[in-house]
Order: structure tokens, then sequence, then C-alpha cells
């Protein structure tokens, strides 16, 4: 046992100064805070455990080999995001600040109490940085995602109680399934976009800041891959949930003419093979689920930095729109392709190493139609974002009106991303030195890479052959977040219904006195009645908690 | 991109002829082409079929 600080308060206290500290000074604390959280990181390593106290949340620090690459590409991909972020609204910087605080502090977490409360704050902060995007729409977005984080915290909540009722024992670990442990697997499951879990995803990522999607994309889905990976390692479930989460992206994302949503669905598809690795729960599959987090977490943010860049320069993130820009944006066309033959699984990149881990443990756990499904899924990867996207939004000749300048920042951040994606491919034995688990994997085998050459060539075949049936058209995908808006709007109306027959029983009851009402009839606010659920819910959870 | 059709036709053969030639032991030749080719023929097929049943014209805006 040691003493350290906590990475995650240091983060915490970036997060503030950054709020504090006078323009354009501030934005030193969005490289000076991931700087110093990354140096803790390596000095805790992956055998530490530590306890401070901050109040009655007890803050225990457990920095092990689980812990130590996800805090580690935490602060790597906040500094990177950070830097992308530079000239972003002082609100989004300290919220991705936030967020990264958060997100260190659930990795960390040896308590349930701590890991719940970063939990929900992980939640707020990505709520503020969606409601930072594109108004009008960012704030209902925002408003959205806030009501299922909060249903969601709210079950992980009631989860943990009966958990740890009647126990002294209050560490983070395995939990067998039961009904504890079905409610804590809905909370976590809804943070890791498992369908159809997934709507708030792909309706609140596309309507962020460009920098702001850089922030979601690596924090909220990863966190709960951790949480999978401590909590439910080698549930069978799991290996179905991800191997339908990974088809299930790639499909929307073939129909989707928004740039941004298209990515959205990818992280679906991509979480997808990290929760079918935890699910398989062999030491090999378990490391590829945590290898690719970490990979996913650098060319997610690599593809949604340049896709906001683009959408910035070119005011419109729909690909029917759009194209034409290789020639206006060359640099960022290349730095784009990196990320997308990474997420496509092509050799010398890190895609490659992460993606064929998971398949082989797969392959090797005698799951031959799992295997078929993922290789299956990363040919969609390839189609619509190595092919599809690129070939719509940079080729053709389509695009009318200028194109605004890409602040250099935003160029030195995605040139830094890129050759993280590219090292990382080219050494996989460094990306060993932090995920264990798969040292003894070698994926540079005749066998490997051939395979992926077959793979993106038959794809790229198929894309020209089908390329009229894949060009994107103005258009609106329905998913499950139109049914759960069209409920939610049920429960909304309903709600009025109660509140209006209360309010015609209390004229009548007024009435009946004797009494003269006001002049002004009394509303209450739809928005007040979903709010107002969601608290009930997390007091419910929180006196649960208490009383145990 | 007609041009483009033999060029990749002629990589793909190659590449499983490649694979016929020095086998190894990570599954059975031609398999992965098999499976991307018709793989991608399915994830199309299904696209376009669900896309007639839930998609709507007109841009997304919220």
């Amino acid at each position: 046992m040691t003493e350290s600080l906590h990475p995650g308060l240091v983060l915490l206290a970036a997060a503030l100064l950054a709020g504090v500290t006078p323009s354009p000074w501030h934005r030193a604390w969005l490289v000076i805070g991931p700087g110093s959280a990354l140096v803790l990181i390596q000095r805790l390593g992956n055998t530490t455990e530590t306890t401070i106290a901050a109040g009655v949340i007890p803050l225990g620090i457990r920095a092990d080999a689980l812990a130590y690459p996800f805090a580690t590409i935490f602060a790597v991909i906040a500094c990177l995001a950070g830097i992308y972020a530079w000239r972003a609204s002082r609100r989004c910087q300290v919220a991705g600040l936030v967020a990264a605080a958060a997100a260190t502090g659930i990795v960390y977490a040896a308590d349930w109490l701590a890991f719940y409360a970063w939990w929900e704050l992980l939640a707020i902060a990505s709520a503020v940085i969606i409601h930072d995007g594109i108004r009008p729409a960012a704030g209902r977005a925002a408003y959205r995602y806030l009501l299922v984080h909060l249903v969601g915290g709210a079950s992980l909540l009631i989860g943990l109680a009966q958990l740890v009722a009647g126990r002294s024992d209050r560490s983070v670990g395995a939990v067998e399934l039961g009904v504890p442990g079905v409610l804590i697997l809905v909370g976590i499951c809804i943070n890791a976009a498992v369908p159809p879990l997934h709507a708030w995803l792909t309706d609140a990522y596309p309507r962020s800041s460009a920098a702001g999607a850089v922030f979601l994309s690596a924090f909220a889905t990863k966190s709960a891959v951790y949480a999978l990976a401590r909590v439910f390692p080698g549930l069978e479930l799991l290996v179905w949930c991800g191997t339908i989460m990974a088809l299930y992206g790639v499909i929307f994302a073939v129909l989707e003419n928004n740039v941004r949503r298209l990515l959205a669905y990818h992280i679906v598809s991509q979480v997808g093979y990290m929760v079918a690795g935890v699910g398989l729960g062999t030491p090999l599959a378990l490391a590829g689920a945590v290898a690719h987090a970490f990979c996913h977490i650098l060319y997610k943010g690599l593809l949604f930095m340049a896709a906001g860049a683009v959408v910035d320069a070119a005011g419109t993130s729909r690909l029917d729109e759009l194209g034409g820009l290789r020639r206006v944006l060359p640099g960022t066309l290349w730095l784009y392709m990196i990320g997308a033959l990474s997420i496509s699984g092509a050799p010398l990149l890190n895609g490659f190493v992460s993606k064929s881990l998971i398949v082989s443990a797969a392959a090797d756990a005698q799951r031959p139609l799992v295997a078929a499904c993922l290789t299956i899924a990363a040919v969609g990867t390839f189609l619509s974002v190595g092919l599809k996207l690129p070939v719509y939004a940079f080729g053709g000749a389509r695009l009318t009106g200028s194109v605004a300048p890409i602040p250099a920042s935003r160029y030195v951040a995605m040139s830094m991303t890129a050759l993280l994606c590219v090292v990382l491919g080219v050494r996989p034995d460094w990306l060993y030195l932090i995920v264990r688990g798969a040292e003894t994997y070698e994926p540079y085998t005749w066998g490997h890479v051939l395979e992926a050459l077959q793979l993106l060539s038959v794809t790229a075949l198929a894309f020209v052959l089908f390329r009229a049936k894949l060009r994107p058209t103005q258009s609106t995908t329905l998913d499950f977040d139109r049914m759960y808006r069209a409920i939610g709007r049920l429960v909304l109306r309903a709600g009025d219904r109660v509140a209006s027959s209360a309010d015609k029983l209390e004229a009548w009851a007024l009435a009946a006195a004797d009494i003269r009402l006001g002049a002004q009839p009394r509303t209450v606010p739809t928005v007040a009645y979903s709010v107002g659920a969601a608290l009930v819910a997390l007091a419910l959870g929180i006196a649960l908690f208490a009383r145990s | 991109m007609t041009w483009a059709r033999p060029i990749l036709a002629a990589v793909c053969v190659g590449l499983v002829i490649l694979e016929v030639a020095r086998p190894s032991d990570h599954g059975v030749p031609g398999v992965t082409v098999i499976l991307a080719g018709a793989g991608s023929v399915a994830l199309v097929g299904v696209a376009k079929t669900l896309g007639k049943w839930l998609q709507r014209p007109g841009a997304d805006d919220d």
C-alpha cells in the first residue's frame, strides 16, 4: 500500500484551473492536466494499491493490469483532444477535462461508491459537452442523453445497493448474474451502447461540436468496456451481445448519410468486438478486448478529428452535399485514411493488431460463427469508413462554395494521433508493454497478413461493383431512438393528463369549498416530469445504498 | 471506376493463389475471400432492404 495523488483528481484540478484562468492562458491546462495525470499513472504502474480519503467518498486506487492501459490511454487522448480543442469553447474544454477525470476515476475505483460517483460525473460532463454542440438540436440531444444515463445510473445504483447490502466488502469486482447483477449489467450496457440501448450514442455524438465528439468518443463507451471486463468477464451473454453490436453498427453505418453519425455507428460496432472479447473470457480474448479499446480510442479519435475538421470546413455533415475535398484538404484526407485503414484492420496500423487478437481468440476458443461474424463486420467497416465516406466526401467534384481553413492545432492533434496509430501498428510489442496478456500473440504471420489483404481487396471490389447502391441520399434512418422518443412523448402526455386531472380535482375541491381560484391557471412544465421521475429513481437507489 | 474492377479482381485472385501456394496453419485457403465476398453482398443487401423500411426522405435535423 502506497500513497499517491489520484490522477482523476489531478485532471479535475486542471479542469477547475482551466475554468478560472484568464484566456488564452487557460488552454495550457488542456495539456498540463493530462500530461501530469499520465506521469502519475506511469508511477502508479499496474501493481499499486493506495487509499486516499476525500470526505465520505473513499478514493482508493487499484492500479492493476486491467486499469493501467485504460488510464494510460484516457490521459493520452485527453491531451490530444485538448490540443484539438485549442480553439473550442471554454465550456467544452473544461467539460472534456472533467470527463477525462471521471473516466480515470472509474478505472481506478476500488470501492463501489467511488465507482458510482465517478460514473455519474462522467454522464454529467458528457451531457455538458453535447449541450455545447450545434444548437438547438444539441440542447435537446443533451437532455435526452442525460435522461437515458440517469435511468442507467439508477439501475446501476439500485443493483449496487442490493449487491452490497449486509456486506462489509464493497470493493469493485466480479459479480454473479442475479437480480443485482442484471441491474448492474443493464446500467453498464446502457453506457456501452449495446442495442437496443445504444440510441443515445448515435443521437448525441453527431450533434456535439467537432472537439466535443472527440472527447465523447473516448470516454463513455470505453469506461463501460472496462466495467464489463472488471465485473462480468467470461459472461456468455456478452459474446452474442458483442457480435450483434458489431454487425448492427456496420449495417446502419452503410445506410447513413451523416458523416459523424456514420462514425458513431462504428463506435457501436467496434465496442461490439470488445464486448465479445470480454464475453469470451479467455486470457487472449480479454487482452484483445483491452488492446482493442486502447487502439480504438486512438483511431476513432483520429476519425472524429478529421470528420469534425471536414464538417467545420465545409459547413455540412451530409455526405450527399460533400465532395471534392481532396483538392482543398489533402492533409486531412491522408490523416483520415490512416484512421480509416486502422479501423478496417489494415496491416502496419494498430487496428490490425487489436482486431486480429479478438478474432483469433474467438477462433482459438472454438467459436467459428463468432469469428466469422466479426470478420464480416470488418468487411462492413472498410466498406463504409474506408471507402464510402472518403470517396463521397473527398472524391468527386460536387462541393460548391468556400471551404474554411482548418486551425493548425487541429492538424497537430491529428498528426500526433495518426503517428501513434502507425507506431503501435508497426511495433505491437510496445502495445504489449501496456496491455498485458497478449505477449505471446504474433500478429504479423503470413496467414494473418494475407487474410487482412484478401479481406480489404475483396471489399474494395464489392464497393466498386455496388457503388450505385451505396450512393448517399438525403434521408433519415429510423432507429430505436425514434421509438424511445415516441414512448417518451406518450409518458409526457399521460403525465400532462394526470396533472390536468389533478388540477381539475383541485379546482372542484376548491369550488366545493367556495373559495375563488386565482386568475392564472397552474401549469407544470413537461420536462419536470421526466427529470422528477429520474430523480425519484436516484433517490430510491441512494436510500437503498444508505440502508445497506 | 470501371477500370478498377479488373485490377481488384486480379489482386483478389492473386492473393488466393498466394494462399494456396504457401498455406499457413491459419484456416482453409480461400475462406476469407469467400467470407468477405459473401459478407459484403449480404451486408449491402440487408442494409438496402432495411433502408426500404427504415429510411425516410429528407435530412435529419433533430
